[in-house]
């Protein structure tokens, strides 16, 4: 195994979900992949672990829809670094992307405590 | 190198190695930083590296992934596929040779093909909206399918003053002009034009200016035009040329200008235009000698510029309905021949198709050779593809047990066709520029255009196009093959030889059924290349009436028998008449001299000669005594030759009753007439013609001529006798003072016992002595001018001869191939049988029938189809019908002659089998 096991607090992430947390971490300013992956797991407390193998392929994706733009610079610590920021287009699919994930997770919710309702 | 985005999402390859370095680039960086992350949270070094690594993966996998939504994966697989197939091909170079060779020589064919077809009949002229360019031409008479397409000084201004359709008319001619250049006298290719020709084509000078309107008046026309390269040949590019005397004819010409470099009309040889005075038209109330009225036209060829959306057709049409509006009634009587509704015929034919508008059905007919050609060799390939398809079966199981996608084999298979199609293009180009550089300079005779011919932008599209479909085809094949077999038995068969009946067809199908197609295809080849093979045969010898040998023609001009361009008279006419009589009667004078030398024959003096000039107009006769019909229209007409007494015995012509001429038939004698066959039939019936009388309406007003002799028809125009045709022959001597001979240069003809090309040197000395300033032209033996009239024939007839005999050996060459490998295939049986007493006549016998079935249904579906599709060789063929017998017979025996040696050599090795070391092999 080439990652190293999840532990029970810790989820891996669900298809195509890491497109979108990819652009909502864009939307604080442009970034490189490295840091994209580690603001994703410090933001959810490291509950998300991004598999960094699926980070670039995932960030090329995007760059071909034209939702970010990738531009080389110097990071804080004077490396050269590729840096990724979101477009108008990229701004209007995270919308698109939220509101579809905030229905599912209304809908999941529904469906995993039904009990509430009866309580 | 930087693109703007967009490129790299169209090309996505452009960037590749930049994208793939950036990439790799990332990665580092990604790793290090996590390397420290992992440091700074406390882990040791060494473990911080291999934490890193493991939390990214495996690097070649997110590349590879990466790359796939890059979209580059097919062109790693393509270049994959491509470097497979051609180690393969190299592993087995006998076959890929072969193969390429094979398509090579289809592909270059057919590219050639296209490039003379495209760069003939399809490329726009050189002028622009060129397709508004329209040839404009009339005609009268009922010989009109005769006149070439000109346009008569009285025609002309009426259409240009009126007619609506045409925004600009031209007038031009070709003529060679004598140039008086520093390094002596040189013959310059050149072209007298309406001014308006040059705004009609939209051409521009490049130095200078262009004609004016003014200059094609008397006296103002000494002005020239130089072509842009005859600028630089001949005069040195020389930029002061504007304004520079040149002399020409004899006479003082100043270069207005120099046309723009590549502009060329009406043919690429053009080097110098001068402005063509087109003569006032003479109405015809001039009254002649025997009270005949006189019509007296100069005529030339013509260019019309379309207005913007008239067709062709409409312009014909208002121009035929304008100009019979005008005729008046000595022309509508000129004009009206019996039967015929139109008075005078208008036609207007787009330029292109009037230049190469004739080869049409010729290219046609090739292209078609050609494409058959190709289909031959993709079915030999496609053989080839198989028979190695075959062989290969067990590696492709092995890749699909693998776990080779189906889908990625049958790639895998198309590749390499399309690799091997791709080389074959390769060679293919190379084999069309050989063919297209050495064709021209064989095919015979002046073909408008040819020269221009070559492999551009266009034919290579065309050839790439080609070499793709061809490779896709071809691969194909194997492929349909391959995905119908069962990876597994193939395997669990492992090398065991399978274990069908013994026969051709049944173990290989596929390859026996592409043997018969080449076999048919091959067989329609043949069949066409008969034909023109035989019709060309009957083009030399066919009889045509007359004796061709040892006969010499050529022409004499005199260079004061012109009439004037200001204007025509009666009296001018009639002094040119008189003069142009005495001209023919010294020639026939000092011919007549000739006949004192021991290797003349005969010697003869007329104004026309088969293959040299055809007869003027036809002209209506009557039988005198006869009834005169009210209708004058209704009268039969006939051509009219004026001839010496002996041009009779120069061409041998048969006399099948009477006498042909004698010097006693002079100019103050009865006068009398020879007529031929037809005409004779047509006027008498069966009855015995001498002794008749006929009025001709024409020449020498109404007196009648006596008819002396009949003699067999003979082919004058064209190659062989399509229509015969009514002729009359009227003594020279007696001619005198006939204008509708007009004053063309007479034809003088020698018949030698030996080499007719010896007397040359006589006939020069004889016209110089008839008239001092008269010259010899048009000099050829009538042999040599035969055998240009064939040359086309015999063209088309050796080329796709050669492709015949091609297809014919491709075929052998994959039965050849087919038999061999099942003899291979078989040499176990073939040694059972052997062992178990089969004679070795027997085996020769068992496969030679084989092969022969299947040259048999080939043979047969190839003569349907060539049955089918002859007709495509209609127009080249002369005295053959597109089914001629003898050669539906010939043509399959020959190929079943070749088949059955193609079959009998792999046969006969089968039969040699030794029994004993095949089993013991087994």
């Amino acid at each position: 195994m080439a990652r190293p096991p999840l532990s029970d607090d810790q989820l891996g992430l669900l298809q195509g979900t890491l497109d979108m947390l990819i652009l909502q971490t864009l939307r604080q300013g442009p970034a490189h992949g490295h840091q994209i992956a580690v603001t994703i797991e410090r933001t959810s407390n490291d509950v998300l672990q991004v598999d960094h193998g699926s980070l670039y392929p995932a960030l090329h994706r995007l760059l071909k829809r034209g939702w970010i733009t990738g531009t080389w610079g110097v990071s804080t610590n004077n490396r050269r670094a590729k840096f990724y920021a979101l477009t108008e287009a990229g701004r209007r699919q995270l919308v698109r992307e939220a509101t579809k994930w905030e229905r599912m997770v209304e809908a999941v919710g529904r469906v995993m405590r039904p009990a509430e309702a009866e309580e | 190198m930087k693109w703007p985005a967009w490129v790299y999402r169209v090309v996505p390859y452009l960037g590749r190695r930049q994208a793939e370095e950036d990439l790799q680039e990332e990665l580092r960086l990604h790793l290090e930083l996590e390397r420290e992350r992992q440091r700074d949270a406390g882990v040791p070094e060494a473990d911080a590296r291999r934490a890193a690594w493991r939390r990214l993966g495996n690097g070649t996998l997110i590349r590879e992934r990466t790359r796939d939504v890059w979209g580059w994966r097919w062109l790693d697989d393509l270049g994959r596929d491509v470097r497979h197939a051609v180690r393969g091909l190299r592993r087995s170079p006998g076959f890929a040779s072969t193969v390429m060779l094979v398509l090579a020589l289809g592909i270059g064919a057919n590219t050639a093909m296209f490039g003379i077809v495209y760069g003939m009949l399809i490329r726009p002229l050189p002028y622009p909206d060129a397709e508004a360019i329209v040839r404009v031409g009339e005609s009268f008479g009922p010989r009109r399918e005769l006149v070439p397409m000109r346009l008569s000084n009285r025609s002309m201004p009426l259409l240009q003053d009126s007619a609506e359709s045409f925004e600009q008319l031209a007038a031009y001619q070709e003529l060679s002009l004598d140039w008086a250049g520093p390094d002596g006298a040189v013959s310059l290719s050149g072209a007298l034009v309406s001014p308006s020709l040059f705004a009609l084509l939209r051409a521009t000078p490049h130095l200078g200016r262009l004609f004016t309107e003014e200059e094609a008046r008397v006296g103002r026309d000494r002005v020239a035009l130089l072509s842009h390269s005859a600028w630089i040949q001949r005069f040195g590019a020389n930029p002061d040329i504007v304004g520079t005397p040149v002399v020409l004819e004899s006479n003082p010409y100043t270069v207005v200008g120099v046309l723009s470099e590549g502009f060329y009309f009406p043919n690429t040889d053009v080097e110098i235009w001068t402005p063509y005075v087109i003569p006032p038209f003479t109405p015809p109330s001039a009254v002649g000698p025997g009270e005949q009225r006189m019509l007296v036209m100069f005529s030339f060829s013509a260019l019309g510029r379309l207005r913007p959306g008239v067709s062709p057709e409409r312009a014909a049409t208002e121009a035929r309905t304008m100009l019979q509006r005008n005729s008046d009634e000595f022309l509508a009587q000129a004009e009206n021949p019996p039967g015929d509704s139109p008075a005078i015929d208008i036609r207007v034919v787009p330029l292109l198709d009037e230049m190469v508008g004739e080869y049409r059905p010729a290219l046609l007919a090739l292209t078609a050779a050609m494409a058959l050609v190709l289909l031959i060799a993709c079915v030999n390939v496609a053989g080839l593809l198989l028979a190695r398809g075959v062989s290969r079966q067990r590696a492709l199981a092995v890749g699909a047990a693998l776990g080779a996608g189906r889908s990625r084999l049958v790639r895998q298979l198309l590749t390499e066709s399309v690799v091997l199609s791709t080389g074959g293009g390769v060679l293919g180009l190379a084999v069309a520029i050989v063919v297209l550089r050495t064709v021209p300079a064989l095919v015979p005779g002046d073909i408008a255009r040819l020269d221009e011919v070559s492999i551009d932008g266009v034919a290579l599209a065309f050839t790439a196009g080609l070499s793709s479909v061809v490779g896709l085809l071809l691969g194909a094949a194997p492929a349909f093959q391959w995905s119908r077999t069962d990876p597994v038995r193939t395997l669990n068969e492992g090398g065991a030889r399978s274990t069908g009946g013994f026969g051709v067809l049944r173990s290989n199908r596929a390859r026996a059924g592409l043997a018969t197609a080449q076999v048919a295809l091959a067989l329609v080849l043949l069949t066409g290349a008969g034909l023109l093979l035989r019709s060309f045969v009957q083009l030399i010898t066919v009889d045509r009436g007359y004796d061709p040998a040892n006969v010499i023609a050529a022409r004499a001009r005199n260079p004061d028998l012109v009439l004037s361009r200001q204007g025509v008279t009666t009296e001018s006419m009639m002094e040119l008449l008189a003069a142009n009589h005495r001209f023919h009667e010294s020639l026939v004078g000092e011919m007549t001299r000739l006949e004192g030398l021991p290797q003349v024959e005969a010697v003869g003096v007329s104004t026309s000669f088969p293959l040299v000039v055809p007869p003027g107009g036809a002209v209506p006769v009557h039988v005198d005594g006869r009834p005169e019909p009210s209708d004058p229209g209704a009268l039969p007409r006939t051509l009219v030759h004026a001839a010496s007494p002996g041009y009779f015995d120069v061409l041998r012509l048969r006399i099948r009753d009477g006498r042909a001429f004698t010097p006693l038939d002079g100019a103050g004698g009865p006068r009398v007439l020879v007529v031929n066959e037809t005409l004779a039939r047509q006027l008498f019936g069966g009855d015995p013609a001498i002794g008749q009388r006929l009025v001709l309406r024409g020449p020498g007003g109404s007196e009648p001529w006596e008819v002396i002799g009949v003699v067999a028809d003979v082919v004058y125009e064209g190659l062989t006798l399509t229509q015969s045709q009514a002729e009359a022959f009227i003594p020279l001597a007696q001619a005198g003072g006939t204008p509708m001979f007009g004053f063309r240069p007479p034809v003088i003809t020698v018949r030698t016992a030996g080499d007719p090309l010896a007397v040359v040197d006589f006939l020069g000395e004889a016209v110089t002595a008839a008239y001092p300033s008269a010259t010899l032209f048009d000099v050829m033996t009538m042999d040599a001018r035969l055998s240009t009239a064939v040359a086309q024939p015999r063209f088309y007839a050796v080329f796709v001869g050669f492709f015949a005999s091609l297809g014919v050996f491709l075929a052998a060459f994959g039965l050849y191939g087919l038999l061999s490998y099942t003899v291979a295939q078989r040499r176990g049986e073939i040694g059972i049988r052997v062992a178990l007493g089969a004679h070795s006549r027997d085996i020769l016998g068992l496969l030679v029938k084989q092969g022969m079935r299947l040259v048999m249904v080939g043979a047969f579906v190839g003569v349907a189809a060539a049955a089918a599709s002859s007709r495509i060789l209609e127009s080249l063929l002369y005295g053959v019908t597109t089914d001629d017998r003898l050669t539906f017979v010939a043509a399959p025996l020959v190929l079943v002659a070749v088949a059955l040696v193609a079959c009998w050599l792999p046969a006969r090795r089968a039969a040699r089998v030794d029994p004993m070391r095949v089993l013991r092999f087994e």
